[in-house]
């Protein structure tokens, strides 16, 4: 019997390192289909029951309100309610995004596989925040198809619907992201919810115009964010709003700018994401 | 030396023992079981006083917000009821304590009790948080202490023991959330609490006003306004009526262990 000394195999080759330039594409798309997966899989929660709540909400709004106040500013009450309504459900749903996707993955340990991967903060803000802004815009458009076998909702300026949907969905998804890596525990995102997003997004316009508040409130209101998102994405429906359109643009637009540098800078120095 | 403790009496302590702690649960985090729904319900109100403006409405011969108030104090009850031992059950099936729960000799009458008792004693404090939290912007009528509290408890026990049910049913929370969202929170919004029924079509006015959270609501309006659409009395035995049924199917599945033993 020979023996015969097989040598053992030769360890495969390790792949050739991956050439990353300025911009790991590879990764950021990764992370964004990851947090766009994620509300997909789970569609009846993120996508259906917000439209289902938020079709409860123009049911009774109309139905206890309808006859009492017939128009908002020349507009009828339902048309006047809707656009507001969508506007609602995209802010809400692109907070929750974020903040719950970060916050579940602080809490079960799995951020790490998140802050490993070679992406800069830049691209990890970039990945995070468009996943999030994006479950807004969904789930605008999942209301609006709802809203439109009952309300008409005809659109008189593409540009501003399409702006505020996309920019105010931005601006929740960030805030979102920096309350969920802030937040320690469920409980801190949850009262933050509670206390902080939903009040501010019923109370800035959805229900009513501002000029129907005592005239302190209406100063407050207009240096509240959330009212140029709800009351510039109502211009581009109904072509009337409580302020000018161009200056809800710039609000807009200077508060993501504020809120993505802050971003930024928590993945950048690791602020209660990494020991 | 002690005498152990009669086999008579050992329900009535390991009852006692199972509630308490379901109590301990939903208190220790207060400000989000209760002060969760009392925003939700103080919002609502703002929302509609300050959409109606000055206009002095009227919803079934009532000020909009006398209306509008009992039906948020129902709304919150309703919510808290169902979800608080429907999320317990579920809650604890995932993190694998149920098994404690089922070893403890309190029999299936004890289990049902102890759940669905304390999620009827922390719904009733929400209610009574969200109650007291709008008193001072609401005009109550004469009020009928007596069917408030027919209503209120009644309500209570009926979607604590709905929530038990559903959570022995529900393996996931996606499932309870399910529940939640597509049946508890339609029913808890559209029966009359918001508006009144003839408002809307037949056909459906018809189907909510047969749901017994409608006759809890406007029992719940009549008790605080002294005005409401049914008579208060055919809602209450509505009510018992819906809980001899609950309680004989959240019975039925304890005993049989149904998704709870394997």
């Amino acid at each position: 019997m020979t023996s015969t000394v097989h040598a053992p195999p030769a360890p495969p080759a390790p792949p050739a390192p991956r050439h990353i330039g300025a911009v790991n594409w590879i990764g950021v798309a990764t992370l964004y289909l990851k947090e766009v997966r994620r509300f997909l899989k789970v569609f009846t929660q993120t996508i259906i029951a917000p439209m289902v709540t938020t079709m409860l909400f123009l049911a009774i709004f109309t139905l206890a309100l309808g006859r009492a106040v017939e128009s908002v500013g020349g507009v009828p009450f339902a048309a006047f309610l809707a656009p507001g309504l969508i506007m609602m459900a995209m802010l809400q749903n692109a907070f929750a995004n974020t903040s719950s996707s970060i916050v579940i993955a602080k809490v079960q340990g799995n951020i790490v596989d998140t802050l490993m991967p070679p992406l800069s903060a830049g691209e990890l803000t970039f990945g995070v925040a468009m996943g999030g802004a994006s479950r807004g815009v969904v789930v605008g458009l999942a209301v609006w198809l709802a809203m439109s076998f009952f309300v008409p909702v005809e659109v008189r300026h593409w540009g501003y619907v399409a702006f505020h949907a996309v920019g105010a969905s931005l601006t929740l998804s960030l805030l979102g992201t920096i309350g969920g890596i802030w937040s320690d525990k469920f409980d801190h995102i949850a009262a933050v919810t509670n206390f902080v997003v939903t009040p501010l997004t019923f109370l800035s316009g959805t229900f009513y115009s501002i000029e129907r508040l005592p005239e302190t409130w209406q100063i407050v209101a207009q240096m509240n964010p959330f009212f140029y998102m709800i009351d510039g994405f109502r211009y581009g429906f109904i072509g009337r709003a409580d302020s000018e359109p161009w200056l809800g643009v710039v609000v807009v637009v200077a508060i993501n700018v504020v809120l993505w540098a802050v971003c930024h800078r928590m993945f950048a120095t690791g602020y209660k994401l990494k020991p | 030396m002690t005498a152990a403790a009669s086999p008579r009496r050992l329900p009535w302590l390991g009852t006692a023992t199972v509630f308490q702690r379901e109590l301990a649960r939903t208190f220790r985090l207060y400000w989000m079981t209760v002060a969760g729904p009392v925003m939700t319900a103080l919002l609502f109100l703002v929302v509609f006083r300050t959409a109606l403006g000055g206009e002095a409405a009227e919803l079934d011969g009532l000020p909009v917000l006398s209306f509008l108030a009992p039906g948020l104090i129902m709304l919150a009850l309703v919510m808290t009821a169902f979800s608080t031992s429907a999320y317990t059950v579920v809650h604890a099936k995932i993190e694998r304590y149920i098994e404690d729960d089922l070893m403890a000799p309190i029999g299936p009458a004890g289990w049902t009790a102890a759940f669905a008792g304390a999620s009827v004693v922390s719904a009733l404090a929400v209610a009574a948080a969200v109650g007291l939290a709008i008193a001072p912007f609401v005009d109550f009528g004469p009020v009928h202490l007596g069917w408030v509290a027919v209503h209120g408890v009644g309500a209570a026990t009926l979607l604590s023991l709905l929530g038990l049910a559903a959570g022995i049913w529900a393996r996931t929370w996606d499932k309870v959330e399910a529940v939640v969202t597509f049946a508890v929170v339609p029913f808890g919004y559209l029966s009359g609490t918001f508006y009144p029924l003839d408002r809307l079509p037949d056909a459906l006015s018809a189907t909510i006003g047969a749901n017994p959270v409608y006759f809890a609501v406007d029992g719940l309006r009549h008790g605080l306004t002294g005005k409401g659409a049914t008579d208060p009395a055919v809602g209450a035995l509505v009510l018992l009526l819906a809980c001899i049924a609950a309680w004989a199917l959240c019975h039925a599945l304890v005993a049989r262990g149904y998704k709870l033993k394997a």
